[in-house]
Order: structure tokens, then sequence, then C-alpha cells
């Protein structure tokens, strides 16, 4: 009988409920539900994936061609009629041959956002669907992903009288960058939040949002910071022939990234350094106005706007410099993909990130002038750039996903 | 009866201030005077000026028996002198006592010794001078920044004509024998005092350290402690900041200082002597032959702290490269921005050794990280650079 009961604790199944999973675009919450996922059914952690349907069926093909045998213990079930994604609005846009200049792409987004989507409604379907399948299914918990799966996990737990845990990735405040939050939304990340059983945050930066936007106890919230896969990212970059220095970013164009701040820089930058490309990879509502800026401040032969791109690792690779500016950003997982990348590291003091990384530059987003002061000296300073990139990768060490599984699994047999 | 020598070496940095790619050619002023001053006041009045008052009192108490040594850095004097000349006068008072024994260094706290000979005989005269306008004292011990040592420095120290100098007892080079007692420089005669680390930093490190299984450390404890060691001498050398600063008043270290003379004096097996009072004193038992450049600093013992990763390297670098050029420049003002960023600290800032542990570096560290170190450093040289032109 205690043996038993034993191996319900040891081989947890865990009924997870997330928005986005590799390679169906995604950003760093595919990348975090990825590397999580996989670390957890590597600790014979039975992991049940519930995401809304990407329009291409995924099938046990996928899961073999990423990495079979880490798999054998995941479901990837897709609740079908979906092709919206919250965190990026133009992403699911094909363009056609003829539209290629950034310019013209960008107006052909334009036209396609102006019909609208209707969050809620795909929500809705989705925690419909997602109950109806998942009900009956066994499980010990539910682990819920940002807000989008909130409304389903809080009717899953009542019905299956589960605990409930969410995970906090980001926050309306976040991802508006504090300017007109929808209120709507923040009262479905609010229901979630207080329905579960604990909170699993991935920085004090955020702990501390929640704690005083949106009233939730302390002791509720437990912080586990992301984790990376720092193996992979190092690829062969031998056939780019660039004769400038390049400073990336890459995240969503939105003004939760700031942009705009790097855009800023980089004018100053090329006053000094007239022998400099910006790259920017990424895609969002912002696209526009960052390019019609860049003509106006005459710097546009300077800046690369490559568009969402689905193999980031080759843009690290060709990268001399990282910035991150985010202007409020929960954790930053781009910043350790970069260091991952032997890239030498700005990121802004508003980030999660920037608790636990030492061996980085960190500058408030809106000071521009430190800015450019920082991504000059590392263009200029050889001895710097080195140490900064050697030490960094050196530091990643401490970021594993299965200390994230394991710190995950010890609040899972809490709530049991 | 061995004789314990107290040897404590004052100083403080002049820090630069933030100084950014956009000041380079429009400003000269690189020192943050603001900070400068706080920190200042902040360690006079936590430690220079109740110390001083500690150790005048006991050697009202003792006379002659209580003595013990210091050496103080020229660019320290010089900070006091302009905004605290009270704490010049309270070191000028315990030195006119006649019961302290003054160690010269190199004026800027500095690697000068890496720089060139010339300017390291420079720095060193031009710390003597102060030495003899500000306490009228010509010292005879010689105390290479950070202890930094080898046979050549040795030689060097010699040569300048002092009769003994300052090292760490390196245990790597003393093997079975023990650092109580007066050694010569291999390839020179100067006379060698060694620091017993273990006793010393006791006191520098384990004080306060409640971790430490002889915490708390008491004076009658530790005066039984010196009682039992065999040899000639015990060298107990230390930052001066140790009292008050690095170890604060609530540890209890003030009342350790004020009670230790007695109660060395209650084993009746203990003398104070100082460092000149020690090489006339008592014999040379051996040699001591460093033929690479040791320190008295962080485990290694080397010079891992200033010199090691690339940043560190390329500013020491620069910074000699620049010493023809500058001097030929016959500029007072652009020469003595040179030997102030010559100020060893301004390398430590940059050491990443240990960087992310939060240790014993961040602690004395004003950056936040040693790349903003390096780059506030980059652009002030990218500005000396300027201005040579």
């Amino acid at each position: 009988m205690r043996k038993s009961c034993r191996l319900v604790v040891d081989y947890m199944n865990v009924l997870m409920l997330g928005w986005e999973f590799p390679p169906f675009k995604s950003g760093g919450l595919g990348t975090y539900l990825f590397g999580f996922t996989k670390a957890l059914s590597k600790k014979g952690t039975k992991v049940t994936f519930v995401m809304p349907s990407t329009g291409v069926k995924i099938n046990p093909g996928f899961i073999e061609v990423v990495q079979a045998e880490d798999y054998a213990h995941l479901d990837l079930i897709e609740i079908e009629g979906f092709d919206f994604h919250p965190y990026s609005p133009s992403n699911n846009i094909i363009y056609s041959e003829e539209v290629k200049s950034d310019l013209e792409r960008h107006e052909a987004e334009k036209n396609i956002n102006a019909y609208g989507m209707d969050f809620f409604s795909k929500v809705k379907s989705y925690t419909v669907s997602a109950v109806k399948k998942m009900t009956s299914k066994p499980c010990d918990v539910i682990h819920c992903h940002d807000w989008m799966t909130f409304p389903a996990g809080i009717a899953l737990k009542k019905a299956k009288n589960k605990p409930l845990i969410v995970t906090i990735h980001s926050t309306e405040f976040d991802r508006t960058g504090n300017q007109f939050p929808n209120e709507k939304i923040c009262k479905v990340e609010r229901n979630g939040l207080i329905e579960a059983d604990k909170v699993i945050t991935i920085s004090n930066y955020m702990k501390n949002q929640l704690i005083e936007r949106y009233n939730i106890p302390e002791q509720k919230i437990q912080v586990v910071y992301n984790g990376i896969d720092k193996s992979s990212y190092i690829v062969d970059n031998s056939n780019f022939a660039l004769n400038e220095k390049v400073v990336l970013f890459l995240g969503r164009l939105t003004i939760q990234k700031g942009p705009d701040w790097f855009l800023e820089a980089a004018y100053q930058v090329l006053q000094f350094k007239p022998n400099t490309r910006f790259v920017i990879v990424g895609d969002g509502d912002m696209l526009s106005s960052l390019i019609n800026k860049a003509i106006a401040m005459g710097i546009s032969d300077k800046i690369s706007f490559s568009g969402f791109q689905d193999n980031v690792k080759q843009f690290y690779s060709i990268a001399d410099l990282f910035v991150m500016p985010s202007v409020s950003e929960p954790f930053g997982l781009t910043a350790l993909e970069a260091m991952a990348s032997k890239n030498p590291v700005i990121i802004s003091k508003q980030s999660g990130v920037s608790e636990v990384i030492n061996h980085c530059f960190k500058v408030d987003f809106w000071d521009v002038n430190q800015l450019t002061n920082k991504i000059i000296g590392v263009l200029e300073h050889g001895s710097l750039s080195h140490e900064l990139k050697h030490n960094a990768f050196t530091e990643l060490q401490s970021f594993s996903w299965g200390s994230v599984a394991d710190q995950c699994l010890e609040i899972y047999k809490e709530v049991v | 009866m061995p004789a314990v020598c107290l040897y404590f070496h004052v100083h403080q940095p002049l820090r630069l201030r933030n100084y950014s790619l956009f000041d380079i050619g429009k400003n000269n002023n690189y020192f943050d005077d603001l900070a400068n001053k706080f920190y200042l006041e902040r360690v006079s009045n936590k430690c220079y000026l109740p110390t001083n008052k500690i150790l005048l009192d006991l050697i009202e108490k003792h006379g002659d028996k209580f003595k013990f040594c210091f050496s103080i850095t020229g660019v320290f004097l010089d900070q006091l002198e302009e905004h605290f000349p009270e704490v010049v006068e309270s070191f000028q008072k315990l030195v006119d006592s006649g019961n302290v024994e003054l160690f010269d260094e190199t004026y800027y706290h500095s690697l000068a010794y890496l720089v060139s000979q010339k300017e390291f005989v420079k720095q060193v005269k031009m710390h003597s001078k102060k030495f003899k306008k500000v306490f009228r004292v010509k010292p005879k011990i010689f105390r290479n920044t950070e202890a930094m040592y080898s046979n050549e420095i040795a030689k060097a120290a010699e040569e300048m004509n002092f009769k003994g100098i300052v090292s760490e007892g390196l245990t790597s080079v003393l093997g079975w024998r023990s650092p109580n007692y007066v050694y010569k420089a291999k390839n020179s005669n100067i006379k060698v005092l060694l620091r017993n680390y273990k006793l010393s930093d006791d006191i520098a490190f384990r004080f306060s350290s409640r971790d430490w299984n002889e915490w708390p450390l008491t004076a009658d404890k530790y005066a039984l402690w010196l009682s039992q060691n065999k040899g000639h001498c015990i060298n107990l050398f230390m930052d001066y900041e140790t009292f008050g600063e690095h170890q604060w008043e609530s540890t209890g270290i003030f009342n350790f200082l004020k009670h230790l003379p007695k109660e060395m004096f209650k084993t009746k097996k203990l003398e104070f002597a100082t460092a000149s009072e020690i090489i006339n004193d008592f014999p040379v038992v051996g040699e001591f032959d460093v033929p690479y450049i040791s320190s008295w600093a962080d485990v290694d013992r080397d010079l891992s702290a200033w010199l090691e990763n690339q940043m560190q390297q390329q500013a020491f670098n620069e910074i000699k490269s620049l010493e023809e050029k500058i001097l030929a420049s016959r500029n007072p003002k652009l020469i003595q921005d040179w030997r102030k960023l010559q100020i060893s600290d301004h390398f430590y800032y940059m050491c990443t050794k240990w960087f992310a542990d939060g240790d014993v570096h961040k602690y004395f560290n004003p950056y936040d990280s040693p790349y903003e170190s390096f780059l506030n450093y980059a652009n002030v040289l990218a500005d000396l650079k300027q201005r040579l032109q």
C-alpha cells in the first residue's frame, strides 16, 4: 500500500495547458514549454499537453523528429479550430512572392490585421473543447501557462477536483507596456491567480507585480527561473561575410520589448561608428512605425528588418552584440539564448533575467545615452567583449531545464 | 620572548566618476569628488578617528611598551588634507609620540613597479617627500602596493636605501620554515619582514565570522595564541580599515584592540616592537627567494586580482604605454591624472574572479560589475589620449 503511494508521487501525471509549442510558432513561451516538458518527461513525469490547433496536425511523426525518446511520456493534444496567436498578431500571414520589401510587407499586414480578431471567443472555444476532451482524462495536477488557458484550468480543477498550478510568464501590464491594459484580460488573470493552489512566476520582478497589482498573497507565489539548453546554440556562421559589426535585437515589435529604444540607440551609435549594422528580428504592431522612424532618421540602410524567423540561432551566430531593451520583461529568455550563443549581452534593468545574471551590462531601457555608451564600448574593446561572452557562457551552467523541472515537481508534490 | 610587530596599511582610492562616451573630449575632470569625500568621511568616522584615539590612549597608558607601524598612501593624505585636515592631525599626533614607525610605499598605491623602474622610483620618492612634509620622518622600511614582492623588487628597495621590506609569509616559498624570523632577500642584503597570515587574518578576516569555530575572538584568547608561538617576531600586518570599517564597531573589534596589549603583557611572554627594531635586534636566519611577483591578496597571493583578465591587461598596458609621451608633455595636470589612473584599485574593480559570488571584491567595488568598471576606465583613457595630441 505504502509502495503504491510512493509511485504516485514519483511518477506524477500532469495535465498541462498551454498556447504554443514549437515548431508552431512560438516565442519565449513556446521555447519554455518545449524545454520544460522535455525535462519533466526525462524525469519520468507523464505530461499531457493541451494546446490550440496549429492548422497542421501534430502527429507522432513530429514528436519523433524532435527527440522521440524524450517524448515517450508526452501527449500533445490539439484543440481544433484555431489560427490565432495572442502574442504575435501578424505571424500567421503568408506573404506572396512579390511582396518583398519591409514596407510592402507591412502594408499587407495592416490590411489583414484590420479584419480584427476576437480574442475572447477563441479563448472560450479553447476552454470548451479542452474541458470536453480532458474531463475524463486522469491526472494528479493541472498546470496552466498564462491567461488564455486559465478559464479551462479553473473549469477542469472543479470538474476533476484536482489541484491547479498556474505559471505566469507575462501579465497584461507587461504586454501593453503598462499603457491601456485590457481590463477583461486582467480579470481573467486575477481569477486564475485566485483559483490556483500555487502560483509560479519566472522572476521576483513578476512576483512583486502579482503582489502589488493583483493583490495575491506572497506565500502563494514561488519563483522558478527559466532554464536553457546551452549546448544547442553554437552554429556555424562561416558563410557570413559582412564587413560590419552586427548588433542584434530579437523579439516581438511591441512597446513591451522596447524596439524603439533600440532604434534611438542605433541612431546615436551610427554617429560614432558608421560601420555598424543593426539587425531587428521579429514582427509586431510597431513594425511600420519603426521602419518609418528609421527612414526619418536617415539610417534605414543600416537597419535590417528581418521579420519573424524560425531559425534564430543563425542570427545569434552572426551577432557581435545582443541588446534586449525591454520596457517590462518578466524574464527575458532571449538574453540566455544570446549568452548560449556566445554573444556579449546588454539587457534592461526592467527585466527578470537581470536578477539572476551578472556577466552582462544592465541599463535602464530609457537611458539611450548609456545604451549607446555600452554598445560602442563592447564593439570597440575586444577585451571587454571577450570577457563578457566567455564569463556569461560559464554563468549559464546554473540554468538548466532539469532544475526547473525539479523545482516544479517539488511544488506539485506540495499541492497533491 | 617573541616581539609582536603591528603594522597597519592606510589607504582610500580615488573613485572615477561615471564617464561615458559623451564625455570624451569634453570633460577632463575624471574623479568623483562627491563620492570620494563621502566615503572618506564615512571611513574617518567609523575607523580612522576612533581607532587613532584608541591607539593614542594605549600609548599614553603603556608608554614605550606599546608601539606599532603605519604606511599611509600619498593619494590618501592628499584627500584628507583637502577635506578632513583634522584626521591628518590625529595621525600626526600618533607619529609625534615617537612610538610609531612609518613605512614608505608608492605614492599612488599603484602597480608602478610594472610600469617601469623609473616610474616606480619616482613614485616612492614622491611618497618619501610627502612623509617628510607631513610627518617630518624618513622611513627605513618599504612596503610595496599590496605587499607585491619579488627578489627584484627587494633589490630595487635596497637601492633606494631601505633597510627592510614587507612581504607576505608565503608558504609556497617558506616550506617548513616559519615566518616568525628575520630573513634576507635573495640577491641583495635587505631584510624581509614576513606577514604571519594565519594570525593576521584571524583579526582582519575571521574576527566577526560566526561560522568560525573560534568565534568570538577575545583579547585574552588571542594573546594566549600569540604567546604559544615560537620564533623571534610575529608580524601582524593588515589594512587599518579592519578596525571599524571591515569589522564594524558592533563586532567588538574596538574593545578587542583596547584590551589586547594588557592581555599580551599578562602572559609575560610577549612584547611590542617596531619593524626597524626587529631587523636590528634579531639575526637573519635564512634567505627568502621569490623569483616571481607575489602579493598578499586573495588566496592566490599573486597579481591575479589586478592583472588577470583581458580587460585588466588591456587597461594596464595602455596606461603603461603612455609613459614616455605623458612625461614628455611636461604638463603637470596631465602627468598627475596619468598617475592617478595608475591607482591599483581601478584594476581591482575589473576583476572577474568570484565576481558572481558577492565576496570581498564586491564589498569594495563601487561598480555594479567589472565590465562597467572597465568601460568607464577605457572612456577616461580615451580622453587622456586625446589630450596628449
